[in-house]
């Protein structure tokens, strides 16, 4: 039994905005759903899986079981939502239940958009106020009144790191140039148009949440992606080339927001991870050709390529400086503009990886498209640095 | 408008209580002596059941952001975001740092626990420079 004997056959990225007003979330994902099972050359009567946040209104927010009614048959794997729904978590899920033959098709994805109905409000939170308000789960207040919210709880992990390695501003600032960068000459980023960036220009923005300025954390957007997969052996007769999960792992140390976010907590997440992702796949992190990671802030792809172990602990920063993660460079990192400057809309952004990872290895980038790439490597992460997920893909 | 104050619930009523008299608790495992922030239904390290003890309210600062965009209306303009590692057993707590340039934070820095009234419930457990 092997994740290898998944494929991902279908795929899309929605339109992605600042605001998404003109549809509806269940417009949006929608969307994202039949363009994915188009581009795979399926239908909704194909599909018996589904890990999709459903939209409403009705039904319950958030939990896929909501579609069940929706494709006419009984679905064989629903998720209750959230990250269930997106990005490396939600392939390794699907994959590992269409694998042991829980199911046959599954879809992924959603959406998050402003239009008519809005449940619970509508725009993601990665910026205050709305985290903050939310607050923390069950620590009875604690943290409330302390002003931490998603880009200030990630800075305090890059802080520490500073202090400890040595990691520059400069170094941080080549990440989010470089990637912003991508997004500027990408017509489907939301910060199309909107650049070039030099190292200089990241250290003259705003500041935010040192060490962080503007420029170093991502933008708040709407959007939505799905992904469909299924095996292998069915993948061969489909439109697609199909591409595998060679590898997988997720990695968790806290819940999400129950604490400030500390080095010492997360400087081995993701090593273990890492380590069984590359031995499933046979390969070594040096194989990988492309990665798709979390760039939630510049300093978070210097700490991938650390636990990755293309790097030693504390050695990201001198590792990417010289244009290691440019499209022309060794380790090209988000060519398509990441959470930075493509999107970053609540939890889908998370799928726009694999999204992109996929259409890399069939070599459909276009102009963004990097040469000889056979292996990508794809990850989300969040709550302040807390859990990590990953998948590495191959063509068949 | 205030920035959000803490919710008093059953498990942190004793902690806000003895804020009140200028007094840090932290929940230490009944069985193993862990310490840890929040408090937690279990300790975290071994699950036993925890009791509050009382902290000196002495550290230095672990890690810190000086924040320039507020989380929310209420907080001030500029404010420092800080993990502070306590001496009594290093558990870490997430605060303020007050009383200083914001500028002049460092990692390292001697900090100890310093209690501001905001109504008549809540005393919060800042940290000044030791
Ligand atoms: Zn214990």
């Amino acid at each position: 039994m092997s994740l290898r004997d998944v494929a991902i056959v279908g795929v899309h990225a929605t339109r992605q905005a600042r605001v998404i007003d003109d549809l509806t979330p269940m417009q949006l994902t929608l969307g994202a759903i039949n363009a994915a099972l188009d581009d795979a050359g399926l239908t909704r009567d194909d599909v018996d899986g589904a890990a999709v946040g459903w939209p409403g209104p009705g039904g319950l927010i958030g939990d896929s079981t909501s579609w069940a009614r929706f494709f006419g048959h009984p679905l064989h794997l629903v998720s209750e939502g959230g990250l269930d729904n997106s990005g490396a978590r939600a392939v390794l899920r699907a994959a590992s239940a269409i694998e042991t033959g829980l199911c046959d098709v599954v879809v992924v994805g959603g959406g998050s958009a402003s239009g008519p109905f809005v449940p619970g409000g509508g725009s993601p939170n990665f910026t205050p106020p709305a985290q903050a308000a939310r607050g923390p789960i069950g620590a009875g207040g604690q943290l409330d009144p302390w002003g931490g919210y998603v880009a200030s709880n990630f800075a305090l992990v890059a802080q520490r790191h500073m202090h400890e390695y040595g990691t520059t501003r400069e170094q941080m600032a080549e990440v989010a140039a470089t990637i912003r960068n991508n997004g500027h000459e990408n017509p489907e980023a939301v910060m199309y148009d909107r650049g070039p960036y030099t190292i200089d220009d990241v250290l003259q923005s705003r500041p935010v949440a040192s060490p962080f300025n503007l420029l170093d954390v991502c933008l708040v957007a709407q959007g939505g992606a799905a992904l469909v997969l299924t095996s292998l052996e069915r993948a061969r007769d489909l439109k697609q080339t199909p591409v595998v999960v060679l590898g997988g792992a997720m990695e968790f140390v806290r819940g999400a927001w129950t604490g400030g976010s500390a080095l010492r907590e997360c400087r081995d997440l993701g090593k273990a991870g890492a380590k069984r992702t590359f031995g499933m796949a046979g390969l070594k992190p040096d194989d990988v050709d492309v990665m798709c990671v979390y760039d939630p802030t510049s300093f978070e792809v210097l700490r991938a390529f650390e636990w990755m172990g293309l790097c030693g602990e504390g050695e990201g920063g001198p590792f990417i400086e010289g244009g290691t993660i440019a499209r022309d460079g060794r380790f090209p990192v988000n060519p398509e503009g990441g959470c930075l400057s493509h999107a970053w809309n609540g939890v889908q952004q998370m799928t726009l990886k694999v999204v992109e990872a996929v259409k890399q290895l069939r070599g459909q980038a276009g102009t963004r498209q990097i040469p000889d790439c056979d292996v990508a490597f794809t990850s989300m992460a969040g709550s302040g640095a807390m859990h990590v997920e990953m998948a590495l893909l191959g063509r068949a | 408008m205030t920035k959000p104050l803490p919710t008093v619930d059953a498990m942190t009523a004793p902690y806000w209580e003895a804020a009140q008299r200028g007094e840090l608790l932290v929940p230490e495992c009944d069985s193993c002596g862990h310490k840890h922030f929040p408090a937690e239904a279990v300790c975290p390290k071994c699950l036993s059941n925890w009791h509050w003890a009382t902290s000196p309210g002495v550290g230095t600062v672990y890690s810190f952001s000086v924040v320039r965009r507020p989380a929310g209306p209420g907080f001030p303009d500029v404010y420092v975001l800080a993990l502070v590692e306590l001496s009594d057993g290093g558990w870490l707590m997430t605060t303020n740092i007050v009383d200083i340039d914001p500028d002049d934070v460092r990692v390292g820095l001697p900090v100890k626990v310093d209690f501001r009234k905001e109504s008549e419930a809540i005393s919060l457990p800042y940290f000044i420079p030791a």
